[in-house]
């Protein structure tokens, strides 16, 4: 049981008065799990068995059908004390969309789950926002919480009954943002408690897809069209499955992420299948450019404030290699040609290195490299851009192999000092990172087509200095660094 | 004394190994779940079909299927144990293969976590009980009721409708090829894990054709699958659970083993930003901790769960040997409890099912539960990586996926039976 104590956890078992309370909440539990599926039963079954039809036990199954509220309550209470069981989440969205419906229409249904009914009710979306805050409160990292939350909120922007029109403003586009934004806040909330919490990360892309899922205005004043602009002229190949082109892609994509169609096709009615993402757009109403690029700069600061907050956050470091590709589009504006597009990507990969890594590396040089890797890697020029700028991406490897030469001279210093400073068991063998940060800057310039002659013997010969050292730091992954050792010499 | 100290400079100095309290631990839990007053058996309650398939596969890899079946009641009642219904007189346990049955949701097509009824079925004998109601029919479960399945040679049980199983798994697939867990819509490289297993457990899954030619009347798309996956790589070679979601070891093994079903493990290598099948390798080989223990995600602590995770993804890709496999195979042995049996999630902590099950994984794949039978004079089987059964089951169902070799086409033996793609071939480089 993760981070359950085995002598604490035994001697708790152990302890009569803690062992029966335990034992008493068990039988609640079962007791309210038994309820709940008979109630279920009663409610779904088609048609009240023959008079007389007792069972052995004595239970009459001709009672009355209870009503979806008695469920409800029901699931709400479990839910409560477990916000795991997905079947009870299941039970809970019956209630909430079909049977509230058969009981309006008094229809019968001989498939009483999923009638064919048009026309799903809204859910009034409070109480789903409070029960599932309340869950992942208790369990932050409830699948079946969490799944909850997205499916409530994109039941209710897909409220089919609303009369949407594109080209007016509508009151409930605030009221969407409204929710949506204060979502946001409850992402940092708990983010706050746990800056590695995998669902929230997911939860908040999501939340701003939402936020962004209509595109920009374009001139034909089409969402569809808009996207289309944004996307044919993205990077889309280039980062093809991150979240820029996820968010840029517009229609299934965007919702498709997380959750998707077969979702939105149950609570559909005509008109509505896959491009229910199209619904959720026009609810929320069209995003102006300048508002997609607020949005996502506030990620983008997001993502900053949490990294100067403490410097190992992972997921932090994840989101932001995710947003670069959208933040070199902002700033690209209408200038296309390759050179120049490279030359602002050079621009943000430098600013990445001097005002993040840089600072990062100086202070805890183990947790930031896989990032440097994606930055060296995302900013690596293709031949067309031009001697000029393969020869900056060059200067830039080089100033990364000087800092990062510079700081393993100062650790060092400090290691003959004495200072080495204590790790956690995470944490790999002392400069590890650095050499590595240095082995791969030495390697990529020797896949450079410009490095002035008489340089890669140096390199080579310094990179190879590198993994030397990491064999002896690092012995665990010798293999791996030996396979390095391999390629240096082939190439 | 002499035969051990030979054995023991063999085996190096792999610590005591409590076969016997394992295999009590895992037999004894059923039945401790199964209590009406077990706080455990409550919460857990609505996975108790992964449980059961986690008990299985982690007493399948100490016992033979014969003991397996008599000491679990695989086919056949055993008794429940205790009388914990206030004297009505012992109670036999539901064959668990006829409660995998009861648990089928006839509406969906799949199988749910449980059914109605306190736990596990139970009925006293000569006491009507109630019709079981199975949960909603989910993917999770659909892929443990069937590895139960497989395990108990069942697969050819006549109550299963193979056809209704596979309609129930193809009708998640979505049209960018990834897969819902549920009809609610929940989306998760997971479930196309589980999606992928499931139609080929049922003999039912599509291979891409080498030519490149779609197949029309496939039940999935199994190239849509793949690239969806593919999908959710990162820039650190890992994968997440839905495209933009960071990499988490966990979900690679799930990416990784879906590929390696669909025969599709060359796309690793087919990207132009810069990850390739080793770059994963070396991320999957970073996670490992200063105490060999393996975590999920950079900056984050080890634990047991990963050496299956991590360990069969490295495994499918060829690069176990990247990791310090001994000190791994010691901090998995740390984690025993070895007054109670069962393995925890890290040295000290209380032991589950699922930590036994995926740390008996991890010394299966290592090698090292070998070498301790080697040691005790017992055989234990071996698991697979990919289908997470003993390599025996995979091998009497013929099932066949892919893993990549690096050294000219040699694997070892438990991979045998799969498709072999050639790691040092340009065409993976």
């Amino acid at each position: 049981m993760h981070g359950q104590k085995r002598s604490e956890y035994k001697s708790r078992l152990l302890n009569p008065k803690t062992s029966s309370k335990l034992a008493t909440k068990a039988q609640q539990w079962n007791h309210l799990s038994h309820e709940l599926l008979t109630q279920r039963r009663r409610l779904l079954d088609p048609a009240p068995p023959p008079a007389g039809t007792a069972d052995a036990a004595g239970n009459d199954d001709r009672v009355a059908k209870p009503s979806s509220k008695i469920l409800l309550t029901l699931t709400e209470k479990m839910l409560s004390v477990n916000p795991d069981p997905s079947h009870l989440w299941n039970i809970r969205r019956e209630m909430l969309l079909y049977i509230p419906k058969m009981e309006e229409d008094a229809v019968v249904e001989t498939d009483p789950i999923r009638p064919s009914v048009t026309n799903l009710p809204n859910i009034d979306i409070q109480p789903e926002l409070t029960l599932t805050a309340h869950c992942l409160q208790r369990n932050p990292k409830a699948y079946s919480a969490w799944h909850h939350r997205k499916w409530s909120l994109v039941h209710f922007l897909t409220n089919p009954t609303l009369e949407v029109d594109c080209s007016t403003s509508f009151p409930e586009t605030d009221d969407a943002r409204k929710i949506l934004r204060s979502e946001l806040e409850l992402c940092s909330q708990l983010l706050q408690l746990d800056e590695r919490n995998f669902h929230c990360w997911n939860y908040r892309r999501f939340v701003v897809a939402l936020l962004g899922s209509c595109g920009v205005r374009s001139t034909s004043g089409s969402v569809q069209d808009a996207a289309e602009d944004l996307a044919a002229n993205s990077n889309v190949d280039l980062f093809s499955g991150s979240w820029s082109s996820w968010l840029n892609r517009q229609s299934q994509v965007s919702m498709g992420a997380q959750l998707l169609p077969s979702a939105i096709k149950f609570s559909s009615n005509k008109g509505m299948n896959c491009e229910g993402v199209q619904y959720i757009a026009k609810t929320i109403s069209m995003l102006t450019q300048e508002e997609l690029e607020e949005i996502i700069n506030n990620e983008w600061n997001f993502t900053n404030s949490k990294i100067q907050d403490n410097f190992s956050n992972g997921s932090a470091f994840h989101y932001r290699s995710k947003l670069l590709p959208l933040m070199l589009e902002f700033r690209l504006q209408s200038s296309h040609s390759p050179a120049a597009r490279y030359k602002e990507s050079l621009v943000l990969a430098r600013e990445e290195w001097e005002n993040i890594l840089l600072n990062a590396i100086f202070t805890e040089p183990d947790d930031q490299w896989w990032y440097h890797r994606f930055i060296v890697s995302w900013v690596k020029p293709s031949a067309d851009v031009g001697d000029e700028m393969l020869l900056e991406y060059e200067t830039l490897l080089f100033e990364m192999a000087d800092s990062l030469r510079e700081l393993l001279e100062v650790e060092k210093e400090n290691g003959a000092l004495g200072n080495a400073v204590d790790r956690d068991e995470s944490k790999g063998a002392k400069c590890k990172w650095a050499y590595l940060g240095l082995h791969l800057v030495l390697s990529t310039l020797l896949e450079s087509k410009i490095l002035a002659e008489g340089k890669a013997a140096d390199l080579i010969e310094e990179a190879g200095e590198c993994l030397t050292e990491l064999i002896q730091i690092d012995p665990n992954r010798r293999e791996r660094y030996q396979n390095f050792a391999a390629e240096i010499i082939r190439a | 004394m002499s035969a051990f100290s030979s054995t023991d400079a063999e085996t190096g100095a792999i610590g005591p190994f409590h076969d016997a309290l394992h295999a009590r631990y895992v037999v004894e839990l059923g039945h401790r779940l199964d209590s009406p007053t077990s706080y455990e058996g409550a919460v857990t309650e609505h996975l108790r079909m992964s449980g059961v398939y986690w008990s299985l596969g982690a007493l399948s890899l100490l016992r033979d299927a014969d003991e397996v079946d008599a000491s679990m009641g695989l086919r056949g009642g055993v008794d429940g144990g205790g009388e914990e219904n206030g004297g009505g007189g012992r109670r036999m346990r539901r064959a668990i293969v006829d409660w995998v049955f009861d648990c089928r949701d006839p509406r969906s097509g799949g199988f749910g976590g449980n059914c109605s009824g306190a736990a596990f079925g139970v009925g006293t004998p000569g006491t009507a009980t109630t019709t079981p109601c199975p949960h909603h029919g989910h993917l999770l479960y659909t892929l443990s009721a069937l590895q139960i399945l497989a395990m108990a040679n069942a697969l050819d049980d006549e109550r299963l409708d193979k056809d209704a199983v596979a309609r129930f798994v193809s009708g998640l697939q979505n049209p960018d090829g990834s897969f819902c867990g549920d009809e609610w819509g929940e989306v998760d490289t997971r479930f196309t894990y589980c999606a992928l297993s499931c139609l080929a457990l049922l003999g039912r899954l599509p291979i891409p054709r080498n030519d490149g030619e779609e197949e029309d009347d496939a039940i999935v798309d199994v190239r849509g699958a793949a690239r969806y996956v593919m999908s959710c790589r990162n820039f650190d070679g890992g994968f997440g659970c839905v495209p933009g979601a960071e990499s988490h070891a966990g979900q690679v093994f799930c990416c990784i083993g879906a590929l390696s079903i669909a025969h599709s493990l060359h796309l690793l290598n087919e990207g132009r930003d810069g990850c390739d099948a080793d770059l994963l390798a070396w991320w999957l080989a970073e996670r490992q901790c200063d105490s060999g223990g393996l975590n999920g995600r950079p900056e984050k602590q080890a634990d047991v769960c990963y050496s299956w995770w991590i360990l069969s993804a490295l495994s499918i890709v060829g690069r176990v040997s990247w990791i310090n496999t001994s000190r791994l195979g010691q901090f998995i042995l740390n984690c025993q409890d070895d007054e109670d049996g069962g393995i925890a999630d890290r040295p000290q902590d209380m032991p589950d099912v699922y930590h036994t099950f995926f740390g008996l994984c991890g010394l299966s794949l290592i090698g090292h539960l070998e070498k301790i039978g080697n040691r005790e004079g017992r055989t234990y089987r071996e698991v697979d990586p990919v289908f997470a059964l003993p390599t025996d089951v995979v091998r009497r169902l013929g099932l066949r996926a892919q893993v990549i070799s690096y050294s000219n086409g040699d694997v070892e033996d438990r991979l045998k039976m799969h498709s072999i793609l050639d790691g040092t071939k340009a065409s993976l480089k």
